[in-house]
């Protein structure tokens, strides 16, 4: 984030904690793409991102009088969303006891430590430039099928009865489209 | 990765995978280079679909608003302090006491303004109103007055009321795990005890109509979760359980752990495997929660005597099953396209009691099909239908259903009375499909029948 956007955002901040809800709404719109970006990453799903999301800038505005201008506000907010998430990881595993449910717990421990480094902000940026690039990259019918996964939020049962062909028959679809993504982003062709 | 895997990964996502599948996935994390492989996946998986994302940042806001409404903010200590500040000092002075006096008033004004300033700092802050719990997932539900955004999870307040319509759902979620997922045309209002500030308040729901099923984290010393319904009152301290309020009155069944049944001052604590029945006329006892009317498994091979249309088959495969029973072709015909019968010869299968549950695994394919279930009804000389519409297709799923909600297609106000005799019991795909379908595992219960054991009163 520029230092420009960081004086602006600790301006608002100050005038959200003397009462100014609108301010506290141009905190939201100036921080939610870069919060959504970082929180997606191990939410698992559009639903358990726009809930964290949500649940993030609730305990924000309620907590907004402990929120000290030394720390970067952006990396407060990924706080309340890491702890978020691995609340909601580890109660998911609770309630899943029987089944193991050991991708759940390693999805919380992969948001702890990925939310908690000092570098996350700065690596979650140069991740989605890359990615953005290799997205424009894509042939035309890849990134529709993308679209309609991701853009839309559609489910992959939602898609199946849509384009007519088996939910299995998309998810290789889908899955090969990242992996070329994958190698996109390893190496940059 | 495999492709299997990547579509376990997707629905894992989707929040449509099986317990068995779930299983598989879990086994696979088990190595560490899949470990990596699949985190990398979800992490990427997790990225496109922030970055693809069509929604703008007021879409956020305006559901960030809703959350917001009634409540309020820590404003800043400084704030609080001014005010508090400015307060005394408008204040006029009292009469008599010469002016000099001002000056301490000042002094004291600004003293108690750093002390509420350090209050505020030390954590012990003026909160808001918490919310009690989150609606995280609903399908046809009202929250007072208003339809329910399904897209993103709403929190509640003491005092929202929820009213789930006929084919509707809503999974509500507290903050301690505990989940209550409320059934068809359900009414209920959210409710808590103790202080509006505290964000661990007493969870109290009250429930006018219609039932819940609930799954209840270990409840603080003295602060068990409440169920209050029109009939008396479960307490619950942590369990898993369902309730259901009929015209003999409030229905608890206990799955495991413990709920304790309150009416008229009268209680009785339902363990796991039992129920009770909280009703105008009728003390409160405990009874087994259910009676087996019919169970079939089929995993000796052999085609059981009340099957009288499907075949034993191996079917899609399964861990710990080897055989199920196949839906029968009905060529040409203008009903079902494959079906499966189960009835009994010379009597009826049973006679219907509020209450009575079919439960099977089933499995079918096909974009355009619908599972049906029908029971012919020999009085009325119609069948009885419930239409349900799986979420998941070409993988086994568990379907567990209420006779109570069969309707005749005719007459969709009616279903089966007390004392109706059930011949036989007809699951089925829909006419068009040409696809599979294959059930396993179907088993019929009824609820305890008063005389059955003696029961084991307060």
């Amino acid at each position: 984030m520029e230092a420009a956007d960081a004086r602006r955002i600790d301006e608002l901040v100050v005038a959200a904690q003397a009462g100014d809800r609108d301010a506290f709404r141009l905190l939201v719109l100036a921080t939610e793409r870069d919060l959504r970006i970082a929180i997606a990453a191990h939410a698992g799903s559009r639903d358990a991102a726009d809930e964290a999301l949500q649940h993030t800038y609730v305990a924000a505005f309620e907590k907004l009088a402990q929120y000290r201008p030394s720390l970067s506000f952006c990396a407060w907010l990924r706080a309340i969303a890491r702890n978020h998430l691995v609340d909601r990881w580890r109660e998911s595993r609770r309630l899943a006891a029987l089944d193991g449910a050991v991708l759940d717990e390693l999805v919380a421990a992969s948001a702890e430590d990925a939310l908690e480094r000092a570098d996350a902000e700065r690596e979650a940026e140069a991740q989605t430039r890359k990615l953005r690039a290799c997205l424009e990259r894509l042939p035309e019918r890849s990134r529709q099928l993308l679209e309609r996964r991701y853009q839309d939020g559609q489910s992959l049962d939602q898609l199946a009865q849509r384009f007519h062909r088996t939910a299995k028959l998309l998810s290789v679809a889908l899955f090969r489209v990242r992996q070329v993504l994958r190698r996109c982003l390893e190496t940059g062709a | 990765m495999s492709p299997d895997l990547a579509l376990l990964i997707d629905r894992w996502r989707d929040r449509t995978l099986d317990p068995a599948d779930r299983r598989r996935l879990d086994a696979t994390c088990a190595d560490p280079a899949a470990r990596a492989e699949i985190a990398s996946d979800i992490v990427l998986q997790g990225r496109i679909d922030a970055l693809l994302d069509a929604r703008d940042g007021d879409a956020v806001w305006r559901a960030v608003e809703t959350s917001l409404r009634g409540v309020r903010s820590d404003s800043g200590p400084q704030r609080i302090a001014d005010a508090v500040g400015r307060r005394l000092a408008d204040a006029p002075a009292p009469r008599g006491r010469p002016r000099s006096l001002t000056p301490w008033v000042l002094a004291l004004a600004a003293g108690l303004a750093l002390a509420i300033a350090a209050w505020m700092l030390s954590g012990t802050s003026v909160r808001a109103e918490a919310p009690v719990v989150v609606l995280a997932q609903c399908r046809d539900t009202r929250i007072d007055q208003s339809s329910a955004d399904t897209s993103t999870a709403t929190p509640l307040r003491a005092g929202s009321s929820l009213r789930v319509g006929a084919g509707g759902s809503a999974l509500l979620r507290y903050d301690d795990g505990t989940t209550a997922t409320l059934g068809p045309d359900t009414i209920a209002t959210i409710d808590a005890g103790g202080d509006a500030q505290d964000t661990s308040r007493q969870k109290i729901l009250r429930l006018e109509q219609g039932s819940l099923s609930a799954a209840v984290t270990r409840q603080p010393e003295g602060r068990p979760l409440r169920l209050v319904t029109p009939h008396g009152e479960a307490i619950v301290r942590g369990t898993r359980f369902m309730l259901a309020i009929t015209a003999a009155g409030t229905r608890l069944e206990v799955e495991e752990g413990a709920v304790e049944l309150v009416r008229d001052g009268q209680a009785v604590l339902v363990r796991g495997g039992e129920s009770s029945l909280a009703g105008p006329g009728s003390a409160l006892a405990v009874q087994p929660a259910a009676t087996d009317l019919l169970r079939l498994d089929v995993e000796d091979g052999e085609t059981p005597q009340h099957l009288r249309e499907g075949t034993i088959v191996p079917g899609p495969p399964r861990d710990g099953n080897r055989y199920c029973i196949a839906g029968q072709k009905q060529p040409g015909h203008e009903g079902p396209a494959n079906q499966v019968v189960i009835a009994r010869r010379d009597q009826p299968l049973l006679t219907y009691a509020p209450g009575t549950r079919l439960s099977f695994d089933c499995w079918f394919t096909g974009e355009l099909e619908r599972v049906y279930l029908g029971i012919w009804h020999p009085t009325l000389r119609q069948e009885v239908r419930l239409i349900d519409e799986p979420l998941a297709r070409g993988r086994w799923l568990r379907i567990s259903v209420l006779l109570d909600d069969f309707r005749l297609s005719s007459d969709p106000a009616r279903g089966f009375a007390p004392g109706d005799a059930i011949w036989d019991l007809n699951v089925a795909t829909s006419a068009e499909a040409d696809g599979l379908l294959y059930i396993d595992n179907l088993v019929l219960t009824q609820p305890h029948r008063a005389g059955d054991d003696a029961p084991r009163g307060p």
